[in-house]
C-alpha cells in the first residue's frame, strides 16, 4: 500500500523583528554593494572613464591651463554613460539575479520580503555612487593641482556624477522588477546616449528645457569667467536626487512596500524634483548685468599682474594663465627687431571674454559690429591706463592658442597699435607677421600650421569663437610659410626691411623681392578682400 | 575484442558510425526548423524598434541636421540592433543539446543566417526612415553599412563568447554588457586610431580600419565557434 502525504506550502518565516529585518537588509546592501563594486563591469567601466586622463599625462597632451567649471561638465558628459551606465547594468542584473538563475520561488523561504530585498538593492548603490566621487575626484583634484587652472571648483558639480550614478542606479533597478529582460537596461543606457546627443544639440542649449536633463553644458562656445554661465548646479543636483528618489518610491510600492513609505518617498521626490526642477531654469537675477560688465567694462572687474614692462590683465581665478601668455610675449618680442619690441605705448595683454551664446541659428553679427565692439574694448582700455592693449582669449593651453596670442602681440608690436578686428590683414605686414608667428617658438610654430590645416581661404589667428582673429589671405600666408625653412638667412632681411615691411601700403610683391620667394598671381577673389587701413 | 566497429582508412566506418555526406545533410536540413523557432529574436525585434525610434523624430519633424549628427544617431541605432543580435545564441536547452550528431557551429551558423535577415531590416528600415528626412540624400550610407556590419559581427561575437562561457547557454548578460563597453573604448579612442569619425578628411581611412575589424572579427567569430571545447 502507498501512503500519499500532503505536504502544505510553507509560510513566510517570520521575522523576530523590525530590529532583526533592518539588520538582514543592511546585510544584504552590503554584499550586494561589494559584488556591484567588483562587477567586471564596474571595474571597467571604472578604466574607461579614466582613460581620457591617464592618456593625457601619458602622451603629454593634457592641458595644463584647465578652466575648471568647464572640465566639471566635460567629466559629467563622460559619467554619465560610462559610470551610470554601468551602474545601470549591473544594478539590473543584480535585481534580475534570482530570476535568471530560476530561484525566484526559492526567496519565499527568506526572512526578507521581496520591499525589503529591494530596499538592499537599492542601498547598495551608495558605495557606487561613492566609487564615482572618488574617480570624478581624481582628474578634478589633478586639475586645480595645476598652477595654471583657471576658476574653482563647485561641490555641488562635483557630486553630479554620484548623482547620475545613484539614478541610473535605480533606473536598473526598477527596469529589473518591471521587466524581466536583460535586454532593458543596456537598451536604456542607448537611451541615455541619445540624451547626451539632446544635451549638445544648440537647439536645446538655447532653451531652460536643458536644465531637465540629466547634464547640461555651457550655452557660451568659450569659457567664461564665474558669475556669467547660469549653471544652476545646487538646484540641478537637488532635481537629480528628486528624481532619484521617486524612482526608489517606484521600486518600493512596485514590491509593495508600507504605503506610508512610499508615501514619504514620493513626497520627498516630488519637492527636490519640482522645486529644484522649476527653480533651476529661472536665471539668476544679477546674470545680464554681470554679463555686461564682462563683454563692456572688463577692466573694472579684472585684476593686473606686471612682468618686466609688460602688464597682464585678467577675470577673477584666470590669473594661472599669466605665466603662459608671458612665454609667447617674449618670444615674439624675440624675434622682432630691439627698436620694435617696445613700439607704441607700453605693452600690456587684456584678457576679453566674447560671450556668444549657442543658437540654432549659428553666429548672426557682422564684420562692422565686431569693429564695433573691438573699438569699444580700445576706449576702455586707453581709460584703464592700458591704451591700445593685446586681447587674449579665456582658453588657454593649447598651441593654436598660443599662435593667436602670438599673431595679435606682432601685429601690436609691427603697428604700434592692437587690431581692429574683423577685415583682413593684407600685403607684405601680413606675410611678416605670419613669418614672425611660425618663428617665435615651436608652439606657435605647431599652433598656427594646426590653425592652417582648419582654415580655408585665409590663416585664420583665433581660437575657438573665430571672432575678432587676425586674418591674412592664404596668397599672403604661403611665401612666408615657405621663408620659415630659411630662418638664418631671413632674420637679418626683417630688421633691415622692417620699417619698409611693416607699412600697411607695401605690396606683398615687394615681400616676395625681398626674400626671393615667389607670390601667386592676384586672383578676381582676392582683389575684393577687404583689408585692414 | 572489444565490439567496436572496426574504422577504414577513409574514416567511414565499418558500421556506418559516421554519417555520409547525404545524411549529414538530411541532419541538417532537419536542424532548420527546430533552430529557427528556438533562436530568440524578440530582442532583436524590439531592438530594431527603439533603433527605428532614436532616428524618427528628425526625420518626421522635417529637422534640418548637421550630416555628422544623422551619422551619430545612426551609430545608435547600430548599437541597438547590436544589443538584439547579442541574444542569437541564447540557448537554454544546451544543457540538453550538446551531443547533437551536427556540430555546434553549424547551429550558431543559422541563427547568424536568421539574425542577419532580422538585423538587416531593422538597419534597411532606420536607414529608409532617415532618408525620408530633409538633406539626408547625401549621407555615406554604404560606410555606415559596413560599421553596422562590423557592430553585428562584433556583437554575435560577444553572444558566441557568452555562450560558450554559460554552462546553462545563456550569453546575452555577459555579451550585451560587453558589446556597449567595447563601443564606448571605441568611442574614446584617440585620433590617429579613431573609429568614430565624423565626415572629413579622416572618414576614408577610419574606415579602412572598420574592414579591417569586420575581417578580423570574422575570422575570431569563426574560431571561437569552431574551437573544441
Amino acid at each position: 500500500m502507498t501512503a500519499t502525504m500532503t505536504v502544505a506550502a510553507p509560510a513566510r518565516p517570520t521575522p523576530s523583528s523590525t530590529q532583526g529585518r533592518r539588520r538582514a537588509l543592511l546585510a544584504l546592501a552590503r554584499f550586494e554593494s561589494i559584488r556591484m563594486l567588483r562587477h567586471p563591469l564596474t571595474v571597467a567601466a571604472a578604466l574607461l572613464f579614466l582613460a581620457p586622463w591617464l592618456w593625457g599625462w601619458l602622451s603629454g597632451s593634457a592641458n595644463r591651463y584647465p578652466v575648471l567649471p568647464d572640465e566639471l561638465i566635460t567629466i559629467q558628459l563622460l559619467a554619465l554613460p560610462i559610470l551610470g551606465g554601468s551602474a545601470l547594468i549591473v544594478a539590473n542584473l543584480v535585481t534580475l539575479r534570482a530570476h535568471r538563475h530560476k530561484v525566484d520561488a526559492s526567496y519565499d523561504v527568506l526572512v526578507l520580503p521581496p520591499a525589503w530585498r529591494v530596499g538592499g538593492f537599492l542601498l547598495a548603490l551608495l558605495p557606487l555612487a561613492g566609487l564615482s566621487l572618488l574617480l570624478a575626484g581624481v582628474p578634478v583634484g589633478d586639475s586645480a593641482a595645476l598652477p595654471g587652472a583657471a576658476g574653482s571648483v563647485d561641490i555641488a558639480t562635483l557630486l553630479t556624477p554620484s548623482a547620475l550614478t545613484l539614478l541610473l542606479g535605480a533606473v536598473g533597478v526598477l527596469a529589473g522588477v518591471l521587466i524581466r529582460s536583460v535586454l532593458i537596461a543596456p537598451l536604456v543606457v542607448l537611451l541615455v546616449l541619445v540624451l547626451e546627443f539632446l544635451v549638445i544639440t544648440p537647439l536645446i542649449i538655447e532653451t531652460g528645457w536643458r536644465f531637465l536633463l540629466p547634464v547640461y553644458v555651457s550655452e557660451f562656445t568659450v569659457p567664461v569667467p564665474a558669475g556669467v554661465s547660469d549653471r544652476p548646479a545646487a538646484r540641478h543636483l537637488a532635481y537629480l536626487i528628486g528624481i532619484t528618489v521617486l524612482l526608489a518610491a517606484a521600486v518600493l510600492a512596485r514590491a509593495n512596500a508600507r504605503r506610508q513609505v512610499v508615501a514619504a518617498g514620493l513626497v520627498v521626490g516630488l519637492i527636490l524634483a519640482v522645486g529644484g526642477g522649476l527653480t533651476q531654469s529661472r536665471p539668476d537675477p544679477g546674470l545680464a548685468a554681470a554679463r555686461v560688465t564682462v563683454e563692456e567694462r572688463a577692466a573694472s572687474i579684472q585684476s593686473c599682474e606686471i612682468r618686466g614692462d609688460v602688464t597682464y590683465c585678467f577675470f577673477e581665478g584666470f590669473g594661472g594663465f599669466v605665466p603662459g601668455w608671458d612665454a609667447v610675449v617674449t618670444s615674439v618680442r624675440a624675434v622682432v627687431p630691439a627698436s620694435a619690441a617696445s613700439s607704441g605705448p607700453p605693452l600690456a595683454v587684456r584678457q576679453r571674454a566674447s560671450l556668444d551664446a549657442i543658437t540654432a541659428a549659428g553666429w548672426t553679427g557682422s564684420i562692422a559690429e565686431d569693429r564695433r565692439v573691438v573699438a569699444g574694448w580700445k576706449v576702455e582700455d586707453a581709460a584703464a591706463g592700458t591704451p591700445e592693449a593685446v586681447r587674449v582669449d579665456t582658453s588657454w593651453g593649447d598651441d593654436r592658442a598660443a599662435a593667436a596670442l602670438a599673431a595679435e602681440v606682432a601685429y601690436r608690436l609691427m603697428a604700434a597699435k592692437a587690431y581692429d578686428g574683423g577685415n583682413f590683414l593684407c600685403g607684405a605686414p601680413a606675410a611678416l607677421l605670419v613669418w614672425l608667428v611660425g618663428q617665435a617658438s615651436p608652439t606657435t610654430l605647431a599652433g598656427m600650421r594646426s590653425l592652417d590645416e582648419t582654415s580655408f581661404g585665409a590663416l585664420s589667428f583665433s581660437d575657438i569663437s573665430s571672432r575678432y582673429g587676425i586674418l591674412v589671405p592664404d596668397r599672403a600666408a604661403a611665401p612666408a610659410l615657405e621663408l620659415l625653412r630659411r630662418a638664418d638667412e631671413v632674420a637679418p632681411l626683417v630688421e633691415r626691411h622692417w620699417v619698409e615691411l611693416t607699412a600697411p601700403e607695401t605690396p606683398l610683391e615687394r615681400f616676395g623681392a625681398i626674400f626671393g620667394v615667389p607670390i601667386q598671381p592676384l586672383a578676381p577673389d582676392d582683389e575684393a578682400l577687404p583689408c585692414v587701413a | 575484442m572489444s565490439g567496436l566497429p572496426a574504422v577504414g582508412a577513409s574514416g567511414q566506418a565499418a558500421g556506418r558510425l559516421v554519417p555520409g555526406r547525404g545524411e549529414r545533410l538530411r541532419t541538417v536540413a532537419a536542424l532548420v526548423w527546430p533552430t529557427l523557432r528556438a533562436t530568440r529574436i524578440s530582442p532583436l525585434l524590439a531592438a530594431g524598434v527603439v533603433g527605428a525610434a532614436i532616428v524618427t523624430p528628425p526625420a518626421v519633424t522635417g529637422s534640418i541636421l548637421p550630416p555628422d549628427e544623422h551619422i551619430t544617431l545612426l551609430r545608435l541605432v547600430m548599437a541597438c540592433v547590436g544589443l538584439g543580435v547579442t541574444f542569437t545564441l541564447d540557448d537554454p536547452a544546451k544543457p540538453t543539446a550538446e551531443t547533437l550528431p551536427v556540430a555546434a557551429w553549424l547551429g550558431a551558423l543559422l541563427r547568424a543566417v536568421l539574425a542577419a535577415v532580422v538585423g538587416g531590416a531593422c538597419w534597411a528600415a532606420a536607414l529608409l526612415v532617415t532618408r525620408s528626412g530633409p538633406e539626408t540624400t547625401s549621407l555615406p550610407y554604404p560606410d555606415l553599412t559596413r560599421e553596422a556590419a562590423t557592430v553585428a559581427v562584433v556583437a554575435f561575437l560577444a553572444s558566441a563568447v557568452g555562450w560558450r562561457r554559460s554552462p546553462r547557454g545563456i550569453g546575452s548578460p555577459l555579451a550585451a554588457p560587453m558589446l556597449l563597453l567595447g563601443m564606448a573604448v571605441v568611442a574614446l579612442l584617440p585620433a590617429p586610431v579613431a573609429l568614430l569619425v565624423g565626415t572629413g578628411d579622416g572618414w576614408d581611412a577610419a574606415h579602412d580600419r572598420w574592414t579591417f575589424l569586420l575581417a578580423g572579427t570574422l575570422l575570431v567569430t569563426a574560431g571561437v565557434l569552431t574551437a573544441r571545447r
